[in-house]
Formats: C-alpha cells, sequence, structure tokens
C-alpha cells in the first residue's frame, strides 16, 4: 500500500526527517507516536509532497516522488492536516465539497450526506462559516474534508486535539469502519495512549528516525514506550 | 440641478470603467497576495487594441471589444509568467513583484510610445443617444455601464457556482489550505492573474471611446484604482465595485465645481485620509 524508503526532510540546514522508512498496508491503521519535534507532521507533508523529501514515497507500488501535491491527492492520499486549516470564510458544506478538488464530484452529493451522517454537528452548521466553527468542530470539519475524497490512504494529523472524548471514541468507530472498507490509515499522535489503542501497528519517531516499531499492543506494554509516552512508570498500573 | 444629475450618470459609466480595473487589481491582491503595479497598462492595452482594431482593421467596434479581452490576457499571462510567478515564489517575494511588476509596467509603456507615439488616438463606439428624464447619456456610455454590469455578475457566478471560482476563492483563504486539498495552486494564481487581466483589457476597450486612447492612460487609471481597492479593502470584490462607482461619480460631480484637476487632488486626499482612518478599507475582509 504505502510505503516510505529512507525518507528525508531538511528544512534548509535543519533536519526534521532522517531516513525514514515506514510501511501501511491496505486496511491497515498505523501510528506515528513521538515527542514534539520529532518529525511526524513533516513525515506527512513529505507523503503528500507539500515538502521537498528525498527517499522514495511509493503508493500501490507506483513511486510518487515526482508528482506534485494535487496528483498525490488524485493518486488516493489525503490529509487531516495539524491545526485544521479549514477555509475560514466558507460555509461548512462548500469547505465539504473542497475536499473533493482533485476528483470528478457526480457523487458529491451523496458524499456530503455521508460525511453528515458520521458528524451531525457539522451538519446542523452546513452553513454557517467555518471560521466560526468551535475548535472541536473545525477539527471534524478538517477530517470530513479529508474523508470526501474517498482515499485509499487517510493521514490524521493530531486530529484528537481539541476534541471532547466522545467524539474521539467516534473517530475510532470511523477509523475502524475506514479499515473495514480497506483504507489504510496513518495517524500522527501526541496522544499515545489514545494512538496505540485504536491501530494496528505503530513506529516511534525521535529526532525524525525510526526509534522503534511493532504491534500497538505489544508498544503499548513495553516498558520505554510506557515510561516515555504514555507517563506510566514501569511498575504503574493503569 | 440637471447638470448635477447629468454629471453623476456621465461619473457612473467612468466609475464602471474604475470599478473594473479595481476588481482585477483586488483580485490579484486576495489570490496572489502580491500588488501588480502594472495593472493599468493591461487597461490601456485595452484601450489600444480596440482603437487599433477598429482603425487598421476597420472591424466593427465590439469585435475589437473580444480581440482586446483575448489580447490583453494573453500578455497577462506572459507578464505572470515573466514578471510574477517566478518572482512571488521567492522568500519575501511578494514585496519583489512591485518591483518587477513596475519594470513590466515601464515596458510597456515605453514599447507603446516607440510603436505608436505619444498622440492621442479617437475611435467612435455606439452611436446615439438615450434620454432618461431630462438626462442625456450617450449609447455608448449606456453600453459600458451595461456590458461592466453583465461582467460583475458574470464574475459572481463564476465564483459562486464554479468549480474553478470555488478553488480561486479557496486559494485566497489559505494557500497552505488548497495545497493540502489538492488544488493546481500556481494553476490557479496564474488563471487570476489572466482573468484580472482580461477584464482591465475589457475596460479600457470600453473606455476608449469616451476618452480617446494614449499611452499613458494606463498610469492614471492603475493610480485610481490603487485608491479604490485600498479604500475599499484590499482583496473585497464588493468593495472595488461599490467603490469604483462611487469614485466616478464624486469626481465627475466634483469636476463641475473645482474642475479636473482640483478634483483628482481631492480623491487622492481621500487615499490618505483612508490609511490614516480606516486602514483595512471600507469593506474588511478578504477575498470570499
Ligand atoms: N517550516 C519549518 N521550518 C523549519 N523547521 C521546521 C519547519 N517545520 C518543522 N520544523 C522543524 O522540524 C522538526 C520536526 O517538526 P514536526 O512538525 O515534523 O514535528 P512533530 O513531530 O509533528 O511535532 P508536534 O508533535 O509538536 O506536532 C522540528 O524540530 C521543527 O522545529
Ligand atoms: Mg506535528
Amino acid at each position: 500500500m504505502l510505503e516510505l524508503r529512507d525518507l528525508s526532510l531538511n528544512y534548509g540546514s535543519i533536519p526534521a526527517v532522517r531516513g525514514l522508512t515506514v510501511r501501511v498496508g491496505p486496511g491497515e491503521v498505523v501510528a506515528l507516536i513521538g515527542a514534539n519535534g520529532a518529525g511526524k507532521t513533516s513525515t506527512l507533508k513529505a507523503v503528500l509532497g507539500l515538502e521537498n523529501a528525498k527517499g522514495s514515497v511509493v503508493l500501490d507500488g507506483v513511486a510518487l516522488d515526482k508528482l506534485p501535491t494535487p496528483a498525490r491527492v488524485l493518486a488516493g492520499i489525503s490529509l487531516s492536516p495539524e491545526g485544521r486549516h479549514v477555509f475560514p470564510q466558507m460555509s461548512v458544506e462548500e469547505n465539504l465539497l473542497l475536499g473533493l478538488t482533485a476528483r470528478t464530484r457526480p457523487q458529491a452529493g451523496s458524499l456530503t450526506q455521508e460525511m453528515y451522517a458520521l458528524f451531525p454537528r457539522l451538519y446542523e452548521r452546513a452553513s454557517q462559516k467555518a471560521g466560526s466553527l468551535s475548535g472541536g468542530e473545525q477539527q471534524m470539519l478538517a477530517i470530513a474534508r479529508a474523508l470526501m475524497s474517498s482515499p485509499k490512504l487517510l493521514m490524521l494529523d493530531e486530529p484528537t486535539l481539541g476534541l471532547a472524548p466522545i467524539i474521539v471514541s467516534q473517530l475510532r468507530v470511523i477509523i475502524g469502519t475506514l479499515k473495514a472498507r480497506g483504507t489504510s490509515v496513518l495517524l500522527a499522535e501526541q496522544n499515545a495512549e489514545m494512538a496505540l489503542a485504536c491501530t494496528d501497528r505503530a513506529y516511534v519517531l525521535e529526532n525524525g528516525k525510526v526509534a522503534k516499531e511493532g504491534l500497538s499492543r505489544e508498544l503499548s506494554q513495553d516498558p520505554a514506550v510506557r515510561a516515555a509516552y504514555l507517563g506510566l512508570g514501569e511498575g504503574d498500573e493503569e | 440641478m440637471e447638470l448635477l444629475l447629468q454629471q453623476i450618470a456621465n461619473g457612473l459609466s467612468l466609475g464602471m470603467a474604475y470599478a473594473l480595473v479595481a476588481l482585477g487589481l483586488t483580485l490579484v491582491f486576495g489570490v496572489l497576495h502580491v500588488v501588480n503595479f502594472a495593472h493599468g497598462e493591461f487597461y490601456m492595452l485595452g484601450a489600444l487594441v480596440t482603437v487599433l482594431v477598429v482603425k487598421s482593421l476597420g472591424l466593427p467596434y465590439i469585435v475589437a471589444l473580444l480581440i482586446a479581452i483575448v489580447l490583453v490576457s494573453a500578455v497577462a499571462w506572459v507578464m505572470d509568467i515573466v514578471a510574477v510567478s517566478p518572482v512571488a515564489r521567492k522568500p519575501g517575494g511578494d514585496q519583489i513583484v512591485l518591483v518587477s511588476t513596475y519594470a513590466a509596467g515601464l515596458i510597456i509603456v515605453e514599447t507603446v510610445l516607440a510603436a505608436i507615439g505619444p498622440t492621442p488616438i479617437a475611435v467612435s463606439g455606439f452611436s446615439g443617444i438615450v434620454h432618461f428624464g431630462s438626462v442625456v447619456l450617450t449609447m455608448h456610455r449606456v453600453f459600458m455601464f451595461a456590458a461592466g454590469i453583465v461582467m460583475i455578475c458574470g464574475l459572481y457566478m463564476l465564483f459562486t457556482r464554479t468549480n474553478f471560482g470555488r478553488s480561486l476563492r479557496a486559494v485566497a483563504q489559505s494557500d497552505y489550505a488548497a495545497k493540502v486539498v489538492g488544488i493546481d495552486v500556481e494553476r490557479i494564481k496564474t488563471l487570476t492573474f489572466v482573468l484580472a487581466g482580461g477584464i482591465a483589457g475589457l475596460a479600457g476597450g470600453l473606455i476608449a471611446p469616451i476618452i480617446t486612447f494614449n499611452a499613458t492612460m494606463g498610469l492614471h487609471a492603475g493610480i485610481h484604482a490603487f485608491v479604490v481597492v485600498v479604500i475599499g479593502s484590499m482583496g473585497s470584490i464588493p468593495g472595488a465595485v461599490v467603490c469604483g462607482l462611487s469614485l466616478g461619480m464624486i469626481e465627475s460631480v466634483l469636476s463641475i465645481f473645482l474642475g479636473q484637476h482640483v478634483a483628482a487632488t481631492l480623491i487622492y486626499s481621500l487615499l490618505l485620509v483612508t490609511l490614516f482612518v480606516r486602514p483595512q478599507g471600507l469593506f474588511q475582509g478578504a477575498l470570499r
């Protein structure tokens, strides 16, 4: 499905990602966890072509390295970016339609209905300006917008930031549904506990490198990971 | 009183030209986040093409107008390739574009001067007059006003009903978010620049029969458009239209009492007052 081979990204002389190798299988839900500045966001940006990276991004066996972002979106990758980045002066509905930009859209109507079914809150706010939504509502909108293109690979960057616990558990249900449909999900999360609980596998990033990888279930039991990312000492019980 | 009404009516057609030129300038500012100092030259070229096509090729005015729109759009496209997109992409490029477009504008004006000289050239548009009560307007002024309205309504439809329009507004609101959803931001910016050029070309073609063409008319129009755009809030389309029309009327009415030059001076003072009292303009809010 998605393979990142020896991916590196520098901002000027500052390295943000250093030789990352990551795999996401079809229908697999994979987490990238790590401290602030570990390189999670930079990795996702490189996958979408928002930053120029070295190394290779391969989707379904096709190298995307020469393709600009619009072509990568067309190829089936979409991103719910860190910090939401909704279009503030446009209505919720228009924001959703913009999620379809790179695709043909005879089914636009039914797709927006699908999103409203997933996020009833957005339905209530359909004609409201996105900029006037609450932070959590904007987050839902960013996720829904990314889903509009029916991506093969959905990348979520800090999607739970600002979301109420009930919406977070709803998001987990949505991720489960996507997985069942065969959509792959790459989840970058500060909240390691949540990320490990709802993913199949995870990569722990430190300073732009993979420090650890494995099944999420196992990583969440790993003493070092627990100490560093789950705020739990070795002897602690949850 | 009659003179006043007459001048208001005349001012509306002049104001429509200001509005159309300002509209392109504000569009470019809203979407590309740069100020195009050569924008007035698109207007001058629109008038030039119209005049030449009618005089030299003997084609009907309306055909000349269409040719002007197409040719000026093409010039705008070339200018974008040469002087705008490669410059704007660099860090701090939005400032350098001021200079590069200024240079491009000078090149255009000097080329026109070298090719056809400084002599004004007149052309006639639609003939005939129309009476509205006591006010008498030339047919051409009525046509000009109507064409402007059609253009503005067309743009409104374009921005609100089409994918291109939605993408254009998306880029205006956030480059980054537009990239994230897969919009080809560079392409939208180029098309916006071309569209702005085409609108200015139309405005120039429309005004040519009223003010007679001369090679420096773009400078004057560019400054006026700048005043309109600043007062009407940079990036605001309704602001550009309303302020363009108002400015045309105000200038036209004031010129009864004060003469043309004093009227223009007053309008530039208005710019300074606006910058001082309300720097965000009267129609705050970016392009929507
Ligand atoms: N545009 C930029 N210019 C320069 N340096 C950057 C830029 N964006 C990120 N960096 C640097 O790259 C490194 C990785 O940043 P990145 O945003 O990928 O981290 P992250 O893992 O997403 O962190 P967080 O959890 O805080 O979101 C950081 O050291 C950051 O300072
Ligand atoms: Mg991040």
